[in-house]
This record gives C-alpha cells, sequence and structure tokens, in this order.
C-alpha cells in the first residue's frame, strides 16, 4: 500500500465531503476549517495535481457560472483508486487506534 | 443589498493569467476572483486587493523558476541537437564555417583598418575647431588644384584682425644635418613652428615650458625619440644642437612622441623667430611658404571669416581663392598638392568596404545554399519535433539558433586568424593597427553586431524553408526534389556568386593590366642603368668638378649629367610666365627644370625643333629655352624659334616626355642652363657588372662627400616608387579576388557534393539502362555550364562598365578593355567550376550502380 501525505489524505477527503461542489475554493475552505491553519492556493493545487497524476483523483471543467464571471470551475472526483485508498487509510487507523481513548492520551500529559 | 460585482485589480490579474498554464488558466483566475469577491465583502476591497496582490507576487518566482528551468531544458536539447548535426555532416560544416571565418577574418580587420584611419588627428583637444588654411588655384593646365600652402602673414593676421579665430599657428619645414657630439642625422623631421603652436594642437611637454619654449630665436624642441637618439638617457635641456654645420640650437623642452595616426609627424621643432634672423624679416612674409592652421571660435562663421582671408590674396594680382578645410578630415580627404606626408584616402576605404561586403555576402549564400540543400537530412527531425508538438516558431528558433552557434565558432576561429595575420596586415597597409577589439566599446558593439547579423541572416532562409515541411510529407516519404520557387531561388544565389566571382577576376586582369602598362610604358626618357644621387654637401655642389672628372675616368661610368631635378619627377613651376604674343590677362602655369648642355643627350631626349643647349653659343646661359611640344602648342606660335620666353628665348622644341606621374597629362615644360650647380646627379654605367660601378660610384662619392652622407638609387626604381600606391592596390586586389574565389569554389564543392548524393540513384539507373559515363557527366555538366554562361553574360557588361569608369577617372594614360579580357575571365571562370566541381561529377560518373542501387 503506497502511503500518502497527510495534507493528500486531507484533501481526497475534502473531495470526498463536497461531492458535486469539490473545486478549488470550498476545498481550500475546509480544509482551513479543519486545520486551523492557511493554506496557499499553492498548498491545495499541488497536492490536487499530484493526485491527479497518481490517478486517485479525475477533474472535469463544470459549465459555466454566472457567478464567477462566466468561467468554467475546474472540479474534482474521486476515482475508484482513490477510494480504495481512503478505505485502505481507514482501516489503517482504525487498527492502530483501536482501543486508544482520548482521555488516555490526555492524562499522560 | 444590491452587491456591486468587485473585479480583482486588473494588472495583477493580467500578471495571473501570463503565468498560469493555457488550460487551467482561466479556472484559476476564477478561483482566485470568488476568494477576492468574498473577502471584499468581508473585510473591504483594500484588504482583498492586498490579499490579491500578495498571491500573484508570491506565484511569480516559481513561476519563473520553472520557466527558466525549462527554457535551458531545451537549449541543451537544441545545442546538442546543434553539435551533432555539425559532427554528422563534417564536410559541410567545414566549408560553411571556413567560409565564414574568412569573411569575418577579412571583414574584422577591415574594422580595424577603419577605425584607425577615421581616428587620425582626433587626439588634440580642441581638434573639432581645427582647420587648415589652404589656396585653391584654378589657374593652371592641370585644372582646379588644392594647394598645402599659405601666406607667412596670414597667421599673425588671423591673429590680430579675426574675432572668428581663437587663435593660428603656422610651420614651415626644413631639412637639414643636425649634429650633436658624434651623432649626426639629416632624416629628421624639423619644423620651424612658432609660439602658438601648442595652443592650436595638443602636444604635451615632458620637459620644458610650452609657453616659452619657442619664444625665443635659435629656440628647439625634440620629440622623446629624436631626444633618445641624440642624447641617449642624459638630460637634453639646456645642450646645443648643431643645424647644418653653420648654427647653434639650445633644446628647451622635450615632447612626447607624436601619435601615429597624425596626418604629419615631426621629430624636431625649432621657434619660428629663428627666421627672421636667418633669412631676414622679408622671409617671413615670403608667400606659400608655409602651412598656417587655426582654431575657429565656438559658432564662429566661416564664410565671414574666408572672405576676410580673401583680402589678403585681393591685394595682390593673383586669383586663388583661400579655402579652410577641418583637421580630421585632411588625411581621408586631402590630397592636396604639397602635403607634408602622404595621406591615405577615403576611395581606398570605400574599394576595401565593398570587397569585403562581397566577400561576406558570397559567405552567407554559400551558408544558405548548403543549408537548405542539406534540409533532406533533416527533414525526419523536423517532422517528429513537430509531431510532439513543436511549433513552428519553436522550430525557427532553433534552427536559427544553430545557424547562430556555427556563425559565433566562425567567429571564434576569426578572432586568431586575425591575431596571426595582424603583424603581416599591419606592415601591408603600413599602419599601427593594434588588436583593440576588447578595449574599444565601439569595435566591440559592431563586432556583436556582425555575428549576430550573419549567423540571423544567413540563417533566416533555411529556418523558414525547413520548419516549413509537414510531417505527412515527411513520413510517408514522398520528398519532392525541390519546388520550383525553393530551386529557382537557390540557383540564383549561385548565380549570383559566378557573376560577382567573373566581375572581380575581370576587374583584376584589367586593373593588372594597367599597372603593368604603366610599368612599361615608355616615358620619353632613357631610364635604365641610370644612377642618380643628391649631392648634400653644398661645398660639393660649389666645386664639383673634380668629382665628376674622377667619376669619368672610370670605365664603367658612360655619361653624367646635372640638374636640379629628375626627369621623372619635375615639380618646379613658374607661375608667372610671359611669352610674346601672349593673351593680356592669362595667367599660365609653365614647369622649369634647370640642365646642363649634357642633359638633352643623356636622356636621349628627342630634339624636333632647332638646336639643344650648346656652349658654342654663349648667351645660352642667360637666354636659352628649350620648351616641349606642349609649351609650343601652349604658346600658339606657328614657329617658336627665337620668339622671345620669360627673359630669354626659344632655341629649340623637344619632344613631349612624361615628368609628372602618368595620371596627368603632360604639363608645358620649359628647360633652361643651370645657373647654380645642378644638385640632382645622374650617372650613366655599362649593363655589364653592375656591381662593380656601384662599388666605384660608392668609393668615390663617399671621397669627396666628407660630412654629408652620399646616397644614391637606381633611376627606374625611383619611378616604380612613385606608383607604389598603385602596386599596392594591384596586390591588394589579387589578395582579394584569390580569397573570394577560395570562398566561391568551397560553395561549388559543397553544391556539387550535395547533387552528386541526390542524384546516385538517378545515376545509378540510367547507367543501368545503358549510360556511358561521358553522357553521365555531360548531364551533370549542363547545369554548371548554363550557369557559368548566364552569369558571364552578366558579369560581363558590368565589369566593363565598371572599369571603363575607373580608367577614365584615374588615367590619362591607359590601357584598352580588349576581348582578351573576357575571354580570360570566361576561362578562368569555367576553370575554377571544373576544379571544385570537376571530382565529384567524375567520381558520380563513374560509380558503379550496384552500389547505388543496392539498397532498392
Amino acid at each position: 500500500m503506497k502511503f500518502l501525505t497527510r495534507p493528500e489524505e486531507l484533501i481526497l477527503l475534502a473531495v470526498w465531503r463536497l461531492k458535486d461542489k469539490a473545486y478549488c475554493v470550498p476545498i481550500k475552505k475546509l480544509l482551513v476549517q479543519y486545520t486551523g491553519r492557511d493554506w496557499s492556493f499553492g498548498a491545495v493545487y499541488d497536492p490536487l495535481d499530484r493526485l491527479e497524476r497518481k490517478g486517485l483523483l479525475e477533474s472535469y471543467l463544470s459549465d459555466p457560472t454566472a457567478k464567477r464571471g462566466g468561467k468554467r470551475k475546474r472540479v474534482y472526483k474521486l476515482t475508484p483508486g482513490g477510494i480504495m485508498s481512503l478505505i485502505e487509510i481507514k482501516t489503517l487507523t482504525d487498527e492502530v487506534w483501536d482501543g486508544i481513548p482520548l482521555k488516555a492520551l490526555k492524562e499522560e500529559l | 443589498m444590491k452587491r456591486r460585482k468587485e473585479a480583482p485589480p486588473a494588472l495583477a490579474a493580467w500578471i495571473l493569467s501570463k503565468i498560469t498554464r493555457g488550460e487551467d488558466r482561466l479556472s484559476i483566475r476564477s478561483d482566485f476572483s470568488e476568494i477576492y469577491e468574498e473577502l471584499a465583502a468581508e473585510e473591504g476591497t483594500l484588504k482583498a486587493k492586498r490579499w490579491y496582490w500578495i498571491q500573484v507576487l508570491r506565484s511569480i518566482p516559481m513561476f519563473l523558476l520553472n520557466h527558466f528551468f525549462w527554457s535551458a531544458e531545451m537549449i541543451k536539447n537544441y545545442l546538442k541537437v546543434a553539435f551533432r548535426n555539425i559532427k554528422r555532416n563534417k564536410i559541410f560544416s567545414f566549408i560553411n564555417i571556413s567560409g565564414l571565418a574568412i569573411g569575418m577574418a577579412c571583414c574584422l580587420l577591415l574594422m580595424l583598418f577603419i577605425s584607425y584611419e577615421l581616428s587620425f588627428d582626433k587626439y588634440h583637444e580642441n581638434a573639432k575647431n581645427i582647420y587648415r588654411a589652404a589656396i585653391k588655384h584654378s589657374q593652371s593646365l592641370m585644372g582646379t588644384q588644392m594647394l598645402n600652402v599659405t601666406p607667412g602673414i596670414l597667421a599673425p593676421f588671423l591673429r590680430e584682425e579675426c574675432p572668428e579665430v581663437k587663435t593660428a599657428t603656422k610651420i614651415k619645414s626644413w631639412g637639414g644635418m643636425i649634429q650633436y657630439g658624434d651623432k649626426q642625422f639629416d632624416d629628421d623631421r624639423f619644423f620651424f613652428a612658432d609660439s602658438e603652436f601648442f595652443e592650436v594642437f595638443t602636444f604635451p611637454l615632458i620637459k620644458g615650458n610650452k609657453k616659452t619654449a619657442l619664444k625665443d630665436p635659435y629656440s628647439v624642441l625634440l620629440t622623446q625619440d629624436a631626444a633618445k637618439k641624440y642624447f641617449g638617457d642624459e638630460n637634453p635641456l639646456g645642450k646645443v644642437l648643431f643645424v647644418d654645420n653653420k648654427h647653434e640650437y639650445t633644446i628647451k623642452g622635450v615632447i612626447q612622441n607624436v601619435p601615429r595616426n597624425s596626418h604629419f609627424t615631426f621629430d624636431i621643432l625649432a621657434s619660428m623667430v629663428t627666421l627672421e634672423s636667418l633669412k631676414g624679416q622679408k622671409h617671413l612674409s615670403g608667400w606659400n611658404n608655409y602651412k598656417t592652421y587655426l582654431m575657429l571660435q565656438k559658432g564662429a562663421d566661416a564664410d565671414e571669416l574666408l572672405k576676410k582671408m580673401q583680402q589678403i590674396i585681393d591685394r595682390t594680382e593673383m586669383k586663388d581663392k583661400f579655402i579652410l578645410q577641418p583637421l580630421t578630415d585632411i588625411h581621408l580627404y586631402g590630397n592636396y598638392v604639397f602635403e607634408l606626408e602622404p595621406n591615405g584616402d577615403i576611395r581606398y576605404i570605400y574599394l576595401l568596404s565593398a570587397t569585403t561586403f562581397l566577400l561576406m555576402l558570397i559567405a552567407c549564400f554559400n551558408f544558405i545554399n548548403l543549408s537548405t540543400s542539406r534540409s533532406v537530412y533533416r527533414a525526419k527531425e523536423v517532422g517528429m519535433r513537430k509531431v510532439i508538438g513543436a511549433t513552428r516558431a519553436q522550430l525557427i528558433k532553433q534552427l536559427l539558433g544553430e545557424s547562430l552557434v556555427i556563425s559565433i565558432i566562425a567567429f571564434l576561429i576569426s578572432l586568431t586568424l586575425v591575431k596571426l595575420l595582424l603583424p603581416w596586415f599591419r606592415g601591408y597597409m603600413d599602419r599601427e593597427l593594434k588588436f583593440m577589439f576588447f578595449t574599444d566599446i565601439q569595435l566591440l558593439l559592431a563586432l556583436i553586431a556582425l555575428v549576430l547579423i550573419v549567423g540571423l541572416i544567413a540563417g533566416s532562409y533555411p529556418a523558414f524553408f525547413l520548419s516549413r515541411f509537414r510531417p505527412i510529407t515527411v513520413f510517408t516519404g514522398i520528398l519532392r526534389p525541390g519546388s520550383k520557387r525553393t530551386n529557382l531561388f537557390r540557383n540564383s544565389l549561385v548565380v549570383v556568386q559566378l557573376v560577382i566571382t567573373i566581375t572581380l577576376i575581370t576587374c583584376t586582369y584589367v586593373i593588372l593590366g594597367q599597372l603593368r602598362y604603366i610599368h612599361k610604358k615608355d616615358l620619353g626618357f632613357k631610364k635604365t642603368h641610370i644612377i642618380t644621387a643628391y649631392i648634400r654637401d653644398p661645398n660639393l655642389q660649389n666645386s664639383v668638378e673634380p668629382f665628376l672628372t674622377e667619376l669619368r675616368s672610370h670605365p664603367q661610368i658612360v655619361d653624367i649629367t646635372l640638374s636640379n631635378q629628375l626627369p621623372y619627377l619635375i615639380m618646379n613651376a613658374n607661375p608667372d610666365t610671359r611669352w610674346e604674343g601672349m593673351e593680356a590677362g592669362t595667367e599660365q602655369q609653365v614647369f622649369e627644370i634647370h640642365v646642363d648642355n649634357n642633359f638633352i643627350d643623356f636622356y636621349d631626349l628627342n630634339v624636333i625643333q632647332g638646336r639643344k643647349f650648346s656652349r658654342e653659343f654663349r648667351k645660352d646661359a642667360e637666354e636659352a629655352c628649350i620648351l616641349n611640344q606642349t609649351a609650343a602648342r601652349m604658346t600658339g606660335w606657328d614657329d617658336p624659334l627665337n620668339k622671345r620666353y620669360n627673359e630669354g628665348k626659344v632655341i629649340g622644341v623637344i619632344k613631349d616626355f612624361h615628368f609628372a606621374p602618368l595620371n596627368v597629362k603632360v604639363a608645358p615644360l620649359c628647360l633652361r642652363l643651370n645657373r647654380d650647380p645642378g644638385e640632382w646627379l645622374s650617372i650613366k654605367i655599362t649593363s655589364h657588372d653592375i656591381p662593380k660601378s656601384l662599388a666605384v660610384i660608392k668609393h668615390i662619392g663617399e671621397k669627396y662627400s666628407l660630412e654629408y652622407p652620399f646616397v644614391y638609387s637606381f633611376l627606374d626604381e625611383r619611378i616604380d616608387r612613385l606608383y607604389r600606391a598603385q602596386q599596392k592596390l594591384g596586390q591588394s586586389l589579387t589578395y582579394f579576388s584569390a580569397i573570394l574565389i577560395f570562398v566561391a569554389c568551397l560553395g561549388l564543392i559543397g553544391l556539387a557534393s550535395y547533387t552528386a548524393e541526390q542524384k546516385t540513384r538517378e545515376i545509378g539507373i540510367r547507367k543501368v539502362l545503358g549510360a556511358s559515363a561521358g553522357s553521365i557527366l555531360s548531364l551533370l555538366w549542363k547545369k554548371y555550364i548554363r550557369w557559368l554562361i548566364l552569369a558571364s553574360f552578366i558579369a560581363w557588361p558590368l565589369a566593363y562598365y565598371m572599369m571603363q569608369k575607373w580608367l577614365q577617372n584615374n588615367f590619362v594614360y591607359r590601357t584598352k578593355i580588349g576581348i582578351i579580357t573576357f575571354i580570360f575571365s570566361a576561362a578562368a571562370a569555367f576553370a575554377i567550376t571544373l576544379i571544385s566541381v570537376g571530382f565529384q561529377t567524375i567520381k558520380s560518373a563513374t560509380a558503379n550502380p550496384v552500389d547505388s542501387l543496392r539498397y532498392e
């Protein structure tokens, strides 16, 4: 199984959550909301491109919208490969995190 | 609330669109705009704009990096391919590069020469405002002449009465024997100059004060080299030089050496006031003995000044006019009579530039032709690149880049060539040329421009031609041998090359013929086996008889004569000639030479009327004049004998002979008997055992000329030296033709090789079908013959016209351009083509068809 970087993983998840609306701006907003850090455009575009090259995402140009000056948006969608990687990650995380409550970690401090 | 459409800052948006790749450009822009609008709505336009700009600016470095990285990769690839191509076609690359290198080397040498010639006299501080005064004399038989002489009073007049003139100076050249201790030389360039000399010209003094150095009489300044010659490392200040064994001059200063790029140089300057005591005040107001230079005030009116100067002439009866010539024009445009030193000529520069340009043109034509003919072999590469996605613009860039690479390689080679040839060139041109490409900014820029222009121009046609290939045509193997249009263009290039070559051959032939004609032409007097010497020693001049007697006692000496000039160059003229029956108001300048009784026999001059000078007629010494035919015609007399002429009368007429260079018509000449003994000694020697005769002359000459060196030379060598400039021209032209023909040959060889390769299959098939080697040969040759004939018909009238003009303009006595000339040039061109192309064609014609058709 190929490891994905954290940002890549987060982006995949964001794309999955956003369904049709998975284009640059909402993805960025979602990431900012979750991680509380600033994500520059490059930090979002780069992983998106990489994931597309790896075949985990595919993209298409949507119809022009009235809102954004009539320009098309590039919308991303999970490929079956992408879904597989998400499943792998979730399985792995669950196994490794199995039985570790958050309370236990906090008591260690 | 109605929301206004917020637009992101236009400039930043534009930058953004330039940075992003085509596909995603719009979507990325829209992403940016969306956030911008939200930000603008939430936190205000200013914050939004700031955010936008920051985002755009942060994206730029990455973009630049990427762009340059990939561009560098592409350039690496282009270079790799370019070098591979060069290596793969070694012969063609060699021909291309050497042709260009030779052309460039000539261009470079020319550039050095031209910039040197243009720099003459420019080192003076006030060079822009310095002019020389000269006289325009329209009264002579030889048309209007510019004389580089002015009256002695001109300089003081200019200083005192002309406010337009800031200052003026005059100089007078003088010869003499200079001596210090045991060192004596008589070949120094010695001038008298007034104190204002250093105000006009910038000649820094190493020792002494330039304001006072020339104030007192018998003061003298030396140049560094002159000082070294006489004084070694001692300080010359205050020491005394002997001049002409008569006068003592005190050294008041040492001047920095005069730069070689000056229209005149000097070794010794003496104070002008010395002349007052030497020759009396009258001498200073002598006419036409001085050279005057002046410095104009800024904004002065030259015409006004000329009018004022004209007053001086108007006070006399002469009809001459003064003219002013800028100092910086003298070297190239001034070829006045009585120049201090021989000047260059602007026409020479034009000629050199034109020929170099032609050479470069031929080299470029070669390049174009060879590159396009090789294009067949690059078709696959071009096709592949297009398939992968190269645009035509990229291909053109690549191909232009390749020709630039070749241009640069040729340039580097030409630099080495120039470095090697420079010493020889320096001597040949007789100029101090330095390799100043890297020190002179102008030259450096010209150099870069040359490389770029050659590379781009020569490369543009092949680049455009090759980039036009369509992948389909390339890969389905339908290779047309070339459309009508391309063939026409390339063939016309070859024809133009041939035209240039044939024209050049013809012109060289004519010019060399003219030079030979001048060399061989009978000048009208005997010039072989004659030694001439100038008697310097004034004592010897006055009592020359013992010297002559001793000379005559030797059997090697056949005859001797004395005159005040030599017959091949008579320059003394009498502007005020009067003869019986002369129209009032006319002025005529007649040349005069003073000779002894023996002169006419010695030089085999032909007396056609009357008699020669003779001792039997005692009055001859005072009043006898002998005129040449032109002079006799000038007078308009029917019978010139016994007519009054100046203060004497005419006793005879001799046949015209050439006493000036052959580019002037024979002028009127008058011979008179020597009053003072002549200084020029002419000695006729026997034709065998010349070294012995020379030894005798040397021995006796040195015996009688104790204090002065006795220098002698052959008369015919002297005459040849007169024509040195033309000989140089002939030589230069021959070298040039040789180089040009060589480069043109290179081109023909290349073309022949290409054609041979192209036609291998065709020839193989023909041979199989029964063609003989001979018929193949004629097939190949037909093309070249056709080109030769066409080129000849264009070149012949062109060459004829040019050469007629040149001969008419420069020579009064000239050769005729005959049929032989044209036959010769055609034959030469034919031979050249034969040599270049012959080998290839014979090889193709005799090739075994088995080899060429093996792979069908």
